[in-house]
């Protein structure tokens, strides 16, 4: 039996096709302003390299932003039940998971089932999300993916960004820029900041040993390293840490399938 | 945008003011700029003045200032001499929304916002931006609107896909931006209600110069607002004036 998992993300849209509970195909695309539109092309993306066509999907979850958008699911589960699900497919010992994609944030615990007990969310304030780093990436113009790594390569150690707000905070970018701080150092100081915040979200949900990172941030080293040094903890991170939702989402379709 | 502005004030006459844009100088080049200039328009030297007060996010930086005073105390004392009757005063920045209560002259209590734009002028500049629309055309714009559509983000960074996804299901524009304001003064209405709500309300600052943005405020708060012909000296007219107290 063939099912997939379709996460529209705020971002970036993904898709996993999985068989007999082992996966066969995922796609990660940006996400265009017509969700029902990235929505084919992400899941056409996943099926073509294996001959299949939607037709051979026993079913179909959608989670994500804009899951309610997919024309051609099944049904639809929240995001944060999803990455839960996900998680602990690949990390069965997991307990809290912290999940940052582009318009938000969210800290959750898990049973050992991937059944969410608890969860908070930051979904009001672009300081604590995705956002925050695409504004820097911008003003800085460095590419997105090399804030962590060059945020580590500090030479005076990391910068004051004064400002809370992810618009305010482009202001302080600007002016440290003009004095003359080093680029790196301006991004440790992006990173620190974006970490206090995660960090808020994980200590109110309650931290346990077992923890997991999923989304866009768990590639970003900088903001990884800082939350293990604060938190004292190894975070655990799957090898392709974006499509979390969407394998939970897939996982779901498996069991709705059966049903 | 953020802009610096001086006042001068001599004899018996009129004050005389000048705002400068705030450009890439430093804050107390930018400073020194808008007193020369009001100096100028005075017809007096810069050296001759008798005192200087700075007020403002940048006021610590100015060297040649004989005294700093905070913002609400400066427009407590400004609104005072304009507009005297005034109860509650809202300050309606790019980078902050501040409102104080006020009886002659003197600040009773003060609450205000300055860690998130998304009361703020910033929050109508982004918008700006992303519809490629100015300040004084989305007032005009927001004027026409027949609907009551709320802009529902609070974060100004988030606004952006909600207004891109709004235009795409083919909102009207100037449902948009009039959504916008309506947002934008449900998020400074809880300073009112922090201060009470009182007889006689004031608006100041440069976001003040909106009709849409009073508008809105009036429709959420129920009462007449005020604003001032020049709503965006006001604090700068205070510092004058608390110097001048000092004087005499």
């Amino acid at each position: 039996m063939i099912v997939a998992g379709i996460d529209i993300g705020s971002s970036t849209a993904k898709a996993v096709i999985i068989k007999d509970h082992s996966v066969l195909s995922t796609a990660i695309i940006p996400t265009g302003s017509n969700s029902a539109d990235t929505a084919m092309k992400v899941m056409d993306r996943a099926l073509t390299p294996m001959g299949l066509s939607l037709n051979d999907m026993a079913y179909i979850v959608s989670t994500g932003y804009g899951r309610i958008k997919v024309p051609f699911t099944k049904k639809n589960i929240t995001e944060i039940s999803c990455h839960a699900r996900g998680i602990s497919s690949v990390f069965p010992t997991v307990r809290t998971i912290l999940d940052m994609g582009g318009q938000d944030c969210k800290a959750i615990q898990c049973d050992g089932n991937g059944k969410v007990q608890n969860f908070v969310m930051n979904d009001k304030c672009a300081a604590g999300t995705g956002r925050y780093l695409e504004r820097i990436s911008k003003t800085l113009d460095v590419a997105i993916e090399d804030i962590g790594d060059l945020s580590l390569l500090t030479k005076e150690g990391p910068a004051t960004i004064s400002s809370f707000c992810a618009v305010f905070a482009q202001g302080d970018v600007i002016t440290l820029l003009r004095k003359g701080t080093y680029v790196n150092d301006i991004l440790a100081g992006v990173c620190e900041a974006l970490t206090e915040r995660i960090q808020r979200l994980i200590k109110q949900v309650g931290m346990t040993k077992d923890f997991a990172i999923s989304g866009g941030i768990a590639k970003n080293k900088g903001v990884v390293s800082r939350l293990e040094r604060n938190l004292e903890v190894k975070a655990h991170i799957a090898p392709e840490p974006q499509i979390i939702g969407a394998l939970g989402a897939a996982l779901f379709a498996e069991e709705l399938a059966g049903k | 945008m953020d802009r610096t502005k001086a006042v001068i004030s001599k004899g018996d006459g009129d004050p005389v003011w000048v705002i400068v844009p705030g450009g890439t100088e430093s804050t107390e080049k930018v400073a020194h700029m808008a007193l020369q200039l009001a100096a100028e328009k005075a017809g007096v030297a810069a050296t001759g003045i008798r005192h200087i007060t700075a007020t403002g996010a940048g006021r610590e930086y100015i060297s040649f200032a004989d005294q700093e005073a905070p913002e609400f105390q400066c427009l407590a004392r400004g609104i005072h001499s304009i507009l005297p009757s005034t109860r509650i005063l809202l300050d309606l920045g790019a980078r902050k929304s501040l409102a104080v209560k006020c009886k002659e002259g003197r600040t009773l209590k003060v609450a205000s916002s300055s860690k998130c734009a998304s009361g703020t002028g910033t929050y109508i500049e982004m918008v700006s931006t992303i519809l490629g629309v100015d300040f004084v055309e989305m007032t005009e714009l927001a004027l026409q609107s027949k609907e009551n559509l709320t802009i529902q983000s609070t974060c100004a960074v988030f606004a952006e896909s909600e207004i891109i996804s709004l235009v795409h299901d083919g909102v009207k524009i100037e449902d948009i931006i009039w959504g916008v304001f309506r947002g934008i003064s449900g998020r400074i209405y809880p300073h009112l209600l922090d201060l009470g709500i009182e007889q006689d309300i004031t608006a100041v600052g440069g976001v003040a110069r909106s009709k849409a943005m009073i508008l809105a405020l009036e429709e959420i708060v129920g009462y007449n607002i005020n604003v001032p012909e020049h709503p965006e000296i006001i604090g700068a007219l205070g510092a004058a004036m608390i110097g001048r107290d000092i004087l005499s």
